[in-house]
């Protein structure tokens, strides 16, 4: 069984609906089995590669004209954020919380995909969450250097 | 440790050492961080550094390969419209760019908690993120270098 296949598996056992991705090679759109996602969210086996990597998307990208102010605050984001990083697509404006795992050659058994995995959401997910309204702000609007949150010393 | 263990921070601490030891790195442990130097008399460690961190998450490592030099502040903003680039589509590991100090470095972090892992599992993804945060540092390094010497970071 390919390891994309085994992934449709793991995330069904976590309580994960898994649809094929139609606009991710090797990907699949993901709701929980109980009610629609907080944001759109995406896991996938890159093609080529042999790991995993868990995307949660900002629902609307970010303007053109507010892309450099986002970029800004994502050193301070990320230097953050243990388990997952925030990345910009620069040239759609899509914003993304990222967490992601290389296996290279190693072999798991499903018990182990599944806990590495339910890692990857949750990174991505608690990642997206924690930053989600600063981004938005962003966006919207708001220096970065007027968010508390990024500033110096900030938690 | 055997499959069927959870692991803790100083058990994964200690593995890291080794493994890493037997890969031919200088381990020194400063107060929980391990500083990775070549054994090798005469060769020098890669870009700015190397280091691994467990934490601050449960059983979170972390490889950090740090940028030769820091990024002044007058290029603090050119170099993270590169770095957004760099990190966007990436499978494991991310730059960080703190905007205070100008520290730039790549981390790329492994997350084990609940995963039942074996040693030779473990060290063989550990081994895995070690060449994948070096890697990514020297895909970039060099056009890093270029925007730091005042190059368009859009060119």
């Amino acid at each position: 069984m390919s390891l994309g296949d085994r992934l449709h598996a793991v995330l069904a056992s976590l309580q994960w609906l898994a649809v094929p991705d139609s606009e991710v090679d090797g990907g699949f759109h993901l709701r929980p089995s109980d009610g629609p996602a907080p944001w759109p969210v995406v896991a996938a086996v890159p093609p080529g590669t042999h790991g995993v990597v868990v995307l949660s998307v900002l629902p609307d990208p970010v303007p053109a004209d507010r892309r450099d102010a986002v970029v800004a605050a994502l050193g301070p984001m990320n230097l953050r954020t243990p388990g997952g990083c925030v990345e910009i697509d620069l040239e759609s404006g899509e914003v993304r919380a990222r967490a992601g795992l290389d296996l290279g050659v190693c072999e798991v058994e499903d018990d182990q995909l599944t806990a590495l995995v339910a890692g990857l959401v949750d990174a991505s997910l608690g990642t997206m969450g924690a930053w989600r309204e600063v981004v938005e702000a962003i966006a919207g609007g708001t220096d970065p250097d007027d968010i508390e949150l990024l500033r110096a010393g900030a938690a | 440790m055997t499959a069927g263990e959870a692991w803790t921070d100083e058990r994964l601490r200690s593995l890291t050492a080794t493994v890493l030891g037997e890969d031919g790195w200088a381990v020194t442990d400063d107060d929980g961080v391990l500083h990775l130097e070549p054994a090798e008399a005469g060769a020098e460690a890669p870009y700015g550094g190397l280091r691994v961190l467990v934490g601050p998450q449960p059983a979170l490592v972390s490889v950090v390969v740090q940028a030769p030099e820091p990024v002044p502040d007058d290029r603090v903003a050119a170099v993270a419209r590169v770095l957004a680039e760099a990190n966007a589509g990436r499978l494991v590991g991310w730059f960080e760019l703190d905007p205070v100090d100008g520290d730039l470095h790549v981390r790329a972090v492994l997350d084990l908690d609940g995963a039942e892992l074996a040693e030779e599992q473990v060290a063989h993804l550990l081994r895995v993120l070690v060449v994948r945060a070096v890697d990514a540092m020297g895909e970039w390094v060099e056009r890093i270098g270029d925007v730091v010497a005042g190059a368009d970071p859009v060119a």
